[in-house]
């Protein structure tokens, strides 16, 4: 063969390998999750409207912010907001960052050994790493209420921060050390950290419409059961008020707000069956679809790293982070 | 002058892999195990267990590797008797007794010679990891570990 012909075709071919090979591990990728409306034909009723809207925040990036007040306990301090969780998802760039905020519990107020209370029964959430946060932050003192957890996942890496700065929901993601860290992982299964409606088969009815938005709601024990993700506490009983109500934009079929009424019986005893009564209120908000980014958290993790092409995972984590991308995608 | 040359070589070496990176997906929906609320009930004249499946969600093969129940302390020794629900059964304690699906108002029977606390574990299907559903204890029985997810 032609020595130059030879050498072109060898040069055409790396130059197209690393092509590709960048916009795969760079997550160039298209992005145009269909919106929920697309689906109205196939999904008529209430029910496929609300899990369409649930599964489209599976695959459009958006920010969700749930903020959940305790409306009564039996330990004398309700009413108090709980928790507050910032999540942004860029699936587009396979990129989440959660900032989930603990302000207050009444079970931290009380004398734990001497009532037997399990201080991690009023937890709201539904998934392990979430859940961790709480119990960090419910076994703390009191005075250091609120705590904050920062959760950040991308190819190659998780950045976390279990005692993050302060910052409002507005503000970029903040990390400071001190009990941050990075750790490598080449595929993060719940970026999500579950979702606010599981698949199910129980009827939700129309309960408000304006000319932007229908809300639709759903009520009772045995459907509430099926629809919600329920916390890791020891839920004995399901109020039959227990309701939740989706709105969704009547153009795009979003889910733009989702509220919760909780009203559970719990087993809260550390050493002995206890069942005591909780209301909560969850309130979703999601906003910024098409838009929201996930960048990685400003400050320092452990590692020292400030970002870049290698930074925050050992290089062998990195690269078995990007053949995995490169297999995946 | 080398166009074919380096139309080929683009080709070949593009060979076997898709034009376009694949788009995000909704495939990882639902991330949340299913919803399995239980009614325990002891009956000692028959020395047993009655687990009734009372709310939640449809277990099926997809969504659920096993459902086992744990009775600690059943026996005269303080051994634990573990009985498969549905799915992977267990190497001591032999085949499943229900088959997929398992559906609210499902009751499983337990016989055990002592009435000790009772965890129902949920396992992921694939084993991958696993979550306590449900606990039972008696009002002076000391307390089970708290509810937690394996891996």
């Amino acid at each position: 063969m032609n020595r130059r012909r030879l050498l072109a075709g060898v040069g055409a071919a790396a130059a197209t390998a690393t092509g590709y090979g960048a916009v795969r591990v760079a997550d160039l990728r298209p992005y145009d999750p269909a919106v929920p409306a697309a689906d109205r034909r196939s999904t008529p009723t209430p029910r496929g409207r609300v899990l369409a809207a649930v599964r489209h925040l599976f695959e459009a990036d958006h920010r969700s912010v749930t903020r959940v007040t305790v409306e009564s306990d039996w330990t004398g301090s309700a009413p108090y907001r709980l928790t507050r969780h910032r999540e942004l998802h860029e699936h587009s760039r396979r990129r989440h960052t959660h900032v989930l905020t603990t302000l207050g519990n009444g079970v931290v107020r009380l004398d734990r050994e001497r009532d037997g209370v399990e201080a991690r029964t009023l937890s709201p959430y539904a998934t392990i790493n979430a859940h961790i946060h709480f119990a960090d932050a419910t076994f703390a003192d009191p005075p250091t209420l609120p705590e904050r957890f920062v959760f950040h996942v991308d190819d190659g890496r998780i950045v976390y921060d279990r005692d993050a700065p302060a910052q409002a929901v507005g503000d970029p993601v903040a990390v400071d050390g001190g009990y941050a860290g990075t750790t490598p992982v080449d595929d993060f299964e719940h970026p999500m950290f579950g979702e606010p409606v599981r698949p199910h088969r129980a009827p939700w009815t129309e309960h408000e419409r304006s000319d932007a938005t229908v809300t639709y709601r759903l009520s009772g024990a045995d459907a509430y059961a099926r629809a919600v993700p329920l916390p890791f506490v020891a839920v004995d009983a399901i109020h039959d008020d227990a309701a939740v109500r989706a709105t969704l934009d009547r153009d795009t079929g979003r889910l733009t707000r989702l509220v919760d009424d909780r009203h559970l019986d719990v087993d809260v005893g550390v050493d002995r069956r206890d069942v005591r009564t909780v209301r909560m209120r969850l309130v979703t908000e999601i906003d910024r679809y098409g838009d929201a980014s996930a960048p990685r958290p400003r400050g320092e993790s452990d590692d020292g790293s400030n970002g870049g092409f290698l930074g925050g995972a050992d290089p062998v984590d990195r690269l078995t982070a990007l053949a995995f991308d490169l297999a995946t995608y | 002058m080398y166009r074919r040359t380096v139309l080929a070589a683009a080709t070949a070496t593009l060979a076997g892999c898709g034009l376009a990176p694949s788009p995000p997906s909704a495939d990882g929906y639902p991330e949340t195990p299913p919803n399995v609320f239980l009614e325990f009930d002891w009956n000692p004249e028959a020395s047993a267990y009655v687990v009734e499946f009372l709310r939640g969600n449809r277990l099926t093969a997809d969504n659920t590797g096993a459902l086992r129940v744990r009775v600690a302390d059943a026996t005269p020794d303080g051994d634990a008797v573990t009985t498969p629900w549905v799915g992977v059964g267990d190497d001591d304690a032999g085949d499943p007794r229900a088959g997929f699906p398992l559906s609210p108002g499902a009751t499983l029977r337990v016989p055990v010679e002592s009435p000790g606390s009772v965890r129902v574990i949920w396992v992921a299907p694939g084993g991958g990891r696993s979550r306590a559903v449900g606990r039972w204890r008696r009002e002076s029985q000391p307390a089970a570990t708290p509810e937690d997810e394996g891996s």
